[in-house]
């Protein structure tokens, strides 16, 4: 009985022992970084995470004051990260990055972060 | 990460209850086999049948609300959202696995009182219990996964036996009916114990992994949460305890404190889904 339940407890700890990754996906970085203020037009917005992102219901988008940024398709590279080249015109101004994706858990995950573009004269 | 009066948490609680239900039921229904306790088999196959159809209820629920997480409200009415959450996303494939055993739960529920059915509808049931973490914080992770599978095991063959025996023995049950019930408790308590071990054991380790710390138990909701759980644990330990000690004193188990039992299991039940979406302290 002792050693069934030992053989057990062993069984669910080694269990536990391959659970060390996170079960949630993490934003890792950003490029533009928020809060980074750009001189010219950034080529591409990108978005680093913990987990490979889920391409099917992955989206970004770019706002600036005046309206929304036409953005390229949301490509997914093998270094987990989300991408899209901006398009549209990006005049001098403040720009929200909004960002829909998915890890391995599928919990659909949104957020938003913002960057400045400053020309340089 | 959806907040926790999410759509998605509301979704996720019927298939839940379905695989406990299912496999609570599979349990009564195991130790329900002699003339002693056949009283209760008409009762015991049609709450199978019941958790059955609510199991692929919450699937469609499940997949609807995967809709609306992406797309907003409208998502769960376009069938190009749809298609993209149960065809073309990752989530959507585990969600076909999932289907697929809901419905073969579904199927093999019929005519569970049958003795040679019984074992078709264990396998099927064991199949779903394999499955379903991967629809969730089990996916990418196979040991993760497979814990929460035993975890999901365990549980369903203690709170889900529970649940069953308190919604099988009726609002008032006939004699034939208590002293049925009192022969299946006596042969379920060393499973029911054996079964609330191992889902301690489990679910002490995946609090380890998801909460990792003293200050993630005490200072975030996710913590408080399961210590709102671990609670509710130990009431239905209590009320199991006291009607254990009366079927072994060869005395009629207490039916309010079984429905109490089973009332705490469903809250439980409500909480654990409720934890699925809440952020782990990990994120915060």
């Amino acid at each position: 009985m002792a050693k069934r339940t030992m053989g057990w407890l062993v069984l669910v700890l080694a269990m536990a022992a391959t659970t060390t990754v996170l079960a949630h996906m993490k934003l890792s970085k950003a490029m533009p970084a928020a809060g980074a203020v750009v001189a010219g037009q950034p080529p591409r917005v990108e978005i680093w995470y913990t987990q490979m992102p889920d391409r099917a219901v992955s989206k970004l988008t770019l706002k600036g004051t005046g309206g929304e940024v036409k953005l390229g398709a949301v490509a997914v590279a093998a270094d987990k990260s989300i991408s899209a080249t901006v398009d549209g015109a990006t005049p001098d101004g403040t720009y929200t990055v909004s960002w829909q994706t998915a890890g391995d858990d599928g919990h659909v995950q949104k957020g938003d972060y913002t960057f400045s573009v400053r020309q340089t004269r | 990460m959806g907040e926790w009066w999410s759509l998605e948490v509301w979704a996720k609680l019927p298939g839940y209850l379905a695989l406990l239900g299912g496999t609570g039921a599979a349990v009564a229904l195991g130790l329900s086999r002699d003339r002693q306790t056949e009283a209760l088999v008409p009762g015991l196959a049609r709450l199978a049948r019941v958790a059955g159809l609510l199991g692929v209820e919450a699937l469609v629920l499940r997949a609807l609300a995967h809709a609306v997480a992406i797309d907003g409200p409208a998502g769960a009415v376009q069938l190009d959202t749809l298609r993209l959450v149960v065809v073309d996303s990752r989530w959507g494939g585990s969600w076909q696995w999932h289907a697929a055993t809901a419905l073969a739960v579904a199927l093999a529920s019929w005519r569970v009182g049958v003795a040679r059915r019984l074992v078709l509808y264990a396998i099927t049931l064991a199949a779903a219990i394999l499955v379903a973490p991967f629809l969730g914080h089990g996916a990418g992770t196979l040991g993760r996964g497979a814990l929460h599978s035993l975890h999901l095991a365990v549980t369903g063959a203690w709170l889900g036996t529970v649940v069953v025996l308190a919604l099988a023995s009726g609002r008032a049950p006939s004699t034939d009916r208590v002293h049925a019930l009192g022969a299946v408790i006596g042969r379920f308590s060393p499973w029911a114990l054996a079964c609330a071990a191992a889902a301690g054991v489990s679910g002490v380790v995946l609090a380890w992994v998801y909460v990792g710390s003293v200050d993630g138990l005490l200072g975030t909701f996710y913590g408080r949460l399961l210590l709102g759980k671990l609670a509710l644990v130990g009431a239905i330990g209590a009320c199991g305890f006291l009607n254990w000690r009366r079927v072994g004193r060869r005395q009629a188990p207490t039916l309010p404190l079984i429905r109490a039992e089973a009332a705490l299991a469903i809250l439980t039940i409500v909480v654990t889904a409720l934890l699925t979406e809440a952020e782990h302290p990990e994120s915060e």
